[in-house]
């Protein structure tokens, strides 16, 4: 919306009105009580003359000659109708028309004197007006500067020299650019500035001691009766606080967000588990009628094998493929039977690095046959961690082959456990500082590297799914870490696949251990 | 070489009739065969064996309570068992020492020259 100056004397003095319509009803009385007195010509060429300019000056709203033209028409109407009484003609003659020019010189007087007194009025208002707008702007906590065009600052009322750390005797006179953090302002063009219109931004404005704050600014334009730019009003709103709430919000938003992500992610785990278990349950359950014929299987090979002559190999080979297969079937089931959690599981505090250096012994031979190097990095003085050895030894153990599968040509293994204190955010979400707690529990961490190949990361969210493998049909059934997750879940640890920039992977699992054990 | 006496008690007489069969084929062992729990006590007393093996799972009962039961007679407690059973997984086996209540543990499906094995260290 563009302002316009306007101005106040335009409106109609009421009273200039009233009396011009009242001198207006005199010669029409007249009229009407002495029929015949307002004949004569003159006369009304005269009242011919007066009443369309009385009509042009009250809608030009020339108040002063809208009054001379009434009180012409009045007191020639008037001096008519005396003269009507009297039944004297003084129409005729010189007397005549120095009485109709008297008449007209103390009109035009009154006149004149009238529309200095309605300018010497409208002076005062506009001057109350102005006090009052003023004293509004003083008053109000919005800041307020107005320039000109360029940019030169016009007035500013205290809020704003305040909010900036100013007198308003300071900023009169200045360039607007003083509370820019770029300094100076370029005057703007002029049709800048008539696009100018409404012009709403959030901006950084700086103090007077250089210090900074977030503002809402509104500008418009100044156009003059005319529709030319004479200036810039420009609010300022400190948005400090607003900024602040917002930012709250949108910390709470986040974490929010982020807990509600936990949660999912939590109930995700939750149904993977109940999945893994009732797998196991399953498996437990037809254990005992696929175990006890691969038994029978299993022991007639070997009779057959022992009663076979020399010279036939190829029922050798059928043989041996058959106590292969037998074992194929075997580890299947034996995978599967792991998913049933036992509900005796029992976590006993232990020494991670022992159950590391167990199960290396277990798979050395393996890692000896594939040329496979160890490297141990294994922190002394371990926190002791809650954690059933059996189950974490077979879940080291499949890390370990794992490892040693993706290494086929040889590599390094490399075993590495250390733990670091648990830090934890304070949860007070109106503390703006986020302190750091030290608590009393510590992460114990083990990790595992490879040399090997590295795993697709494609493939990287399903190698815990039950039955992923890329290994060639025998040599892997994909239970391995479907199986280690379930047992690390339940020791409420976590596991972490990463393909290492240098090539292959490493794994993490981290523990959480009471500092107390 | 005298041959030396094993009962062999498995509810599934397709267990108990191939181990027999492996057993005796090595010309050790003279083999007996009992499908029922409840009867292994009396076939234990009537065969007098050098060594027991027990599935430990069974229908009418399980080989856990048919130990004790051989414990606790004065002519059978010294005779040495050994468990078969087809509801663990051999890592398990294989973690837990292979014992249960101090007698050794093996998982079915096993190959029989590892119950071979067994039975001699247990024999000895
Ligand atoms: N260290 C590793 N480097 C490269 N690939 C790996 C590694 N560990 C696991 N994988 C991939 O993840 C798949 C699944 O592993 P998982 O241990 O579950 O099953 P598996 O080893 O194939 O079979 P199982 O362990 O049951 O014998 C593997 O087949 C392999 O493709
Ligand atoms: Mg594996």
């Amino acid at each position: 919306m563009t302002t316009r100056s306007s101005y106040p004397a335009k409106s109609v003095p009421p009273r200039a009105l009233a009396l011009s319509v009242a001198s207006l009803a005199v010669p029409v009385v007249a009229a009407l009580a002495f029929p015949g007195s307002l004949g004569e010509l003159g006369v009304m060429l005269w009242l011919l003359a007066l009443v369309p300019a009385f009509l042009l000056a009250y809608y030009r709203g020339w108040w002063g000659v809208t009054l001379a033209c009434g009180v012409g028409m009045a007191v020639l109407a008037l001096t008519q109708s005396v003269a009507g009484i009297l039944g004297r003609q003084i129409q005729e003659g010189p007397l005549f028309f120095a009485v109709v020019v008297i008449y007209i010189g103390i009109a035009l007087g009154i006149g004149w004197l009238t529309d200095r007194l309605s300018v010497a009025t409208g002076r005062k208002q506009i001057e109350e007006i102005r006090l009052r707008l003023v004293k509004a702007l003083e008053t109000m906590q919005l800041g307020v500067t107005i320039t000109d065009t360029n940019r030169k600052i016009i007035f500013s009322n205290p809020a704003e020299a305040r909010n900036h750390g100013y007198t308003v005797g300071e900023l009169v006179g200045k360039n607007v650019g003083i509370f820019a953090p770029s300094g100076k302002l370029k005057p703007l063009e002029k049709e800048e500035l008539k696009a100018l219109s409404s012009w709403k931004r959030e901006s950084i404005n700086v103090r007077k001691d250089g210090s900074t704050f977030p503002v809402q600014l509104t500008s418009d334009v100044v156009l003059s009766a005319s529709g030319d730019p004479i200036g810039i009003v420009t609010t300022c709103e400190d948005i400090t606080e607003r900024k602040e709430r917002q930012k709250q919000l949108e910390r709470a938003t986040r974490e929010l967000r982020k807990s509600h992500g936990d949660l999912q992610a939590t109930q995700m785990r939750l149904i993977e588990a109940e999945k893994l278990e009732s797998v196991g349950r399953l498996a437990a359950g037809v254990a005992h009628e696929v175990k006890n014929p691969l038994m029978v299987i299993l022991t007639g090979v070997k009779i057959l094998t022992q009663h076979l002559q020399d010279g036939s190999g190829d029922i050798r080979v059928l043989l041996d493929d058959m106590t292969d297969a037998v074992a194929r079937a075997d580890a299947v089931i034996c995978g599967l039977l792991d998913f049933a959690r036992p509900h005796d599981f029992e976590l006993v505090p232990e020494d991670l690095n022992t159950i590391v250096e167990q199960s290396l012994s277990l798979v050395k031979h393996e890692m000896d046959k594939s040329h496979v190097t160890l490297a141990k990095e294994l922190a002394p003085d371990l926190p002791k961690v809650n954690l059933n050895a059996f189950k974490i030894q077979q879940v080291l153990i499949n890390l370990f082959t794992n490892a040693v599968h993706a290494m086929p040509e040889g590599g390094e293994l490399t075993v590495r456990s250390y733990s670091r204190p648990v830090r934890q955010l304070a949860s007070n979400p109106n503390s703006v500082e986020r302190e750091n707690l030290l608590t009393s529990e510590s992460d114990v961490i083990l990790e595992v590297d490879d040399t090997g190949t590295g795993i697709p990361e494609d493939k990287l969210a399903k190698i815990f799914d039950p039955f992923f493998t890329t290994k060639p049909t025998g040599k892997g059934t994909g239970l391995g870490l479907s199986v280690s997750w379930q047992i690390v879940e339940m020791h409420g640890a976590s596991i972490e696949f990463k393909n290492r920039d240098e090539g292959g992977v490493t794994v993490t699992i981290i523990f959480r251990s009471d500092a107390g054990e | 070489m005298e041959k030396r006496r094993i009962l062999v008690v498995d509810d599934e007489a397709i267990i108990t009739r191939t181990l027999k069969l492996y057993l005796e084929g090595t010309g050790s062992y003279e083999v007996r065969t009992e499908n029922e729990g409840s009867h292994a006590l009396q076939a234990a007393r009537e065969f007098n064996p050098d060594l027991i093996m027990l599935d430990l799972v069974m229908p009418d009962t399980d080989g856990a309570t048919l130990a004790s039961e051989f414990r606790g007679d004065s002519k059978l407690q010294n005779i040495p068992i050994i468990f078969l059973t087809a509801l663990v997984s051999k890592q398990e086996v294989g973690a837990q020492g292979k014992e249960i209540g101090g007698h050794p543990f093996l998982a079915k499906p096993v190959d029989p020259e590892k119950v071979v094995e067994c039975i001699e260290e247990q024999l000895q």
